[in-house]
């Protein structure tokens, strides 16, 4: 084994492989991911497994006794070449934890009082008297600047006693936990990465909120935009995060988690523009008669029958609805509640499912890649126009038009996500790579035509028509914009 | 929000009791706005369900019908969640409907309905792969949960 060239994991694929190096970065040599692992055990030693605790000890604090607290949060020293940002990521959360023990009266917190504090004798999860099981687990991985990271996560499951060391920052295990943050309950579903080889079992770990290397996957993403001069680079120059960026309870946590879940989840359905909302026209059943011709008698959504003197709002499916029962649909899930016309630019749906493809072209372009593009998603800019690879098909989109031909055109659309669930199928190992439909949080930072301005690049005519929300009808904008000022209105008089 | 909410649920509430449930459906309690449960069981000789009851339980949010509701087959002392390569034995439900295919067109009686019929269509009784992994590690509401839907046979 050591004579030859150790083979590499690819966390994206599953793969094990040689890596083909692009610009110096290795990359997967099947799908040209950039999560890949070295799996020689004298580099790396199987993470999958279980290692004897020892992970590495914070470099310098062996010569630094005199830190006072060395386990409390913010102490660590910034910008360790060696150290990750997942660990002081959550060695920052643990230990605020930690902290808040230390307030439910456990004694002195004195380092001679039997409890390991001390991070160069931290031992990950064999700490006290801990009976958990687990040991530290190894994960590192290369970062698209061309960096390494490992970071380390100490298991102490084991009920009660369990320790808790999460590698250099992290609390050191205390037999005495009681009320503490249990990581497993952190990370429901945290565990070795998933095995499953093609045509896996149904439910991507369907009890996994997200499970261990998606959960990697999904904050190396945000390194990767943050971190530009590789790991370890999170926290900025000075090495320190706003509080806000700190989970200090469980609950925190899983509002975090439920935000990236939301982001990277393949089952956010994306919603409507706010231009498209506003635009869709509106009209009044003025009288019996316009209410006995109407085809649709009641709103889908309320079930309550139209009245005189009700307004709808028609999308161009030709359904109709309360406006106060479709616009909130709508801004979760642009389609219609009846046959799921999209209102979603094709475009939009269209470029996250190329993301896949596109990986590795825009890796040799641009040196963007999926992690970046996964960042743009989880805040909500818009993706990835740089390393958008699909010009060569983009004359081919459909504009997003509501014209009778762009009707005709767009016919297709209600299926996008039944396509889109069906390619996730073909994958189901691949994680957030393919999850190509995420949900963008209807963000403020959005302008409302931004996301798909920019998203496009032409109209199949070419003319003047640089950003897809030219191809919103006029019409819809200036009802748009008359909307926009009666709310502005409505906003001036109440204030 | 929950004025729709309460409206919407009034109105189907006053559907059921005048034009009642389809057949096998039955429902079970429905005393606030909040929670309702149903009674399924599969018709016909030919299920693998046939004689089971099972009760399923929706918890409506004040978003409900923008939002999907919870949906779970209770698992107590008296009822237990179907034997279903989409059902946990915790109750959660892996179908599109309650995930990414819902749709405020949709109502309780609807979700029922297509439980009924996913029952139905089942010819194996078995739990889905990875049950016991999910069960431990499961949150208590499934929504959320990241479901994927791979498999539209049964």
């Amino acid at each position: 084994m050591p004579n030859a060239a150790p083979f590499w994991l690819c966390h994206e694929c599953g793969a094990q492989m040689r890596p083909v190096t692009v610009n110096g970065v290795p990359h997967c040599a099947s799908c040209n991911g950039e999560f890949i692992e070295i799996l020689d055990p004298d580099v790396n030693p199987d993470p999958f497994h279980e290692l004897p605790p020892a992970p590495p000890t914070r470099p310098g604090t062996e010569s630094s006794p005199s830190s006072p607290r060395p386990n409390q949060p913010f102490q660590h020293n910034p910008g360790q070449g060696g150290q990750s940002f997942l660990s002081s990521l959550f060695g920052n959360i643990l230990g605020a934890a930690a902290d808040h023990r230390e307030g439910q009266g456990e004694g002195s917190q004195a380092p001679s009082g039997g409890r390991a504090t001390n991070p160069s004798t931290n031992t990950g999860g064999s700490g006290g008297s801990g009976s958990g099981s687990g040991g530290p687990r190894t994960y590192s991985f290369n970062f698209p600047g061309g960096g390494r990271g490992q970071v380390v996560f100490g298991f102490g499951s084991g009920g009660g006693g369990g320790g808790m060391g999460m590698g250099p920052f992290g609390p050191t295990g205390q037999g005495t936990t009681t009320g503490g943050m249990d990581f497993e309950s952190l990370f429901p579903g945290f565990g070795p990465p998933p095995r499953q080889g093609p045509g896996g079992p149904h439910p991507l770990g369907p009890g996994d909120p997200m499970d261990g290397a998606e959960l990697l996957r999904a904050l190396m993403a945000v390194m990767g935009e943050e971190g530009q001069g590789g790991p370890g680079m999170f926290f900025g120059p000075a090495g320190r995060a706003n509080l806000g960026d700190y989970a200090t309870s469980e609950q925190g946590f899983n509002d975090i988690l439920e935000r990236l879940m939301q982001a990277a989840g393949p089952q956010g359905p994306l919603p409507a523009s706010d231009i498209v909302i506003d635009g869709l026209p509106r009209f009044k059943f003025d009288d019996e008669k316009k209410l006995a011709q109407s085809t649709y008698k009641d709103c889908p959504v309320c079930k309550d029958d139209f009245a005189v003197g009700d307004e709808v709002v028609r999308i161009p499916c030709a359904h109709i609805f309360h406006p106060d029962c479709l616009v909130p649909w709508l801004k979760q899930n642009g389609s219609c509640p009846v046959c799921r016309f999209s209102l979603v630019p094709e475009e939009e749906n269209r470029s996250r499912r190329s993301e896949n493809t596109g990986t590795a072209q825009a890796n040799q372009e641009g040196g963007q890649s999926t992690m970046t593009n996964i960042l743009n998603r989880l805040f909500g800019q818009a993706g990835g126009t740089t390393s958008n690879p699909t010009s060569p098909t983009d004359n081919e989109s459909n504009p997003f038009t509501f014209g009778s031909a762009g009707e005709a055109a767009r016919s297709p659309a209600p299926q996008a996500s039944e396509s889109s669930a069906a390619q996730a199928d073909q994958a189901p190992a691949a994680g957030s790579t393919n999850d190509d439909r995420a949900e963008d949080p209807p963000s403020p930072t959005l302008p409302a035509s931004g996301q798909p301005a920019a998203q496009d690049s032409q109209s199949p005519s070419e003319q003047d028509r640089p950003s897809m929300s030219t191809a919103i009808p006029e019409d819809y904008r200036a009802r748009h914009r008359e909307r926009e000022r009666q709310r502005q209105h409505q906003e001036d008089s109440q204030g | 929000m929950s004025g729709l909410s309460t409206k919407r649920l009034m109105k189907e509430l006053a559907d059921i009791q005048s034009k009642g449930t389809p057949e096998g459906i039955i429902l079970l309690s429905a005393d606030s706005m909040e929670e309702w449960v149903f009674l399924i069981s599969v018709l016909g000789e030919e299920t693998i369900y046939k004689g089971e009851t099972f009760a399923l339980r929706m918890k409506f949010g004040n978003r409900y019908p923008i939002d999907v509701p919870e949906v779970t087959f209770l698992a107590n002392e008296q009822y237990q969640p179907p034997l279903h390569p989409h059902v946990y034995s915790n109750g959660h439900i892996c179908a599109s409907i309650l995930g990414n295919e819902w749709s405020p067109v949709l109502n309780a009686v609807a979700i029922c309905i297509t439980m009924q019929s996913m029952l139905a269509s089942n010819k194996k009784k078995e739990r889905p792969e990875g049950n016991d992994r999910y069960v431990r590690t499961a949150p208590s509401n499934p929504k959320l949960t990241r479901w994927h839907y791979d498999d539209d046979t049964v």
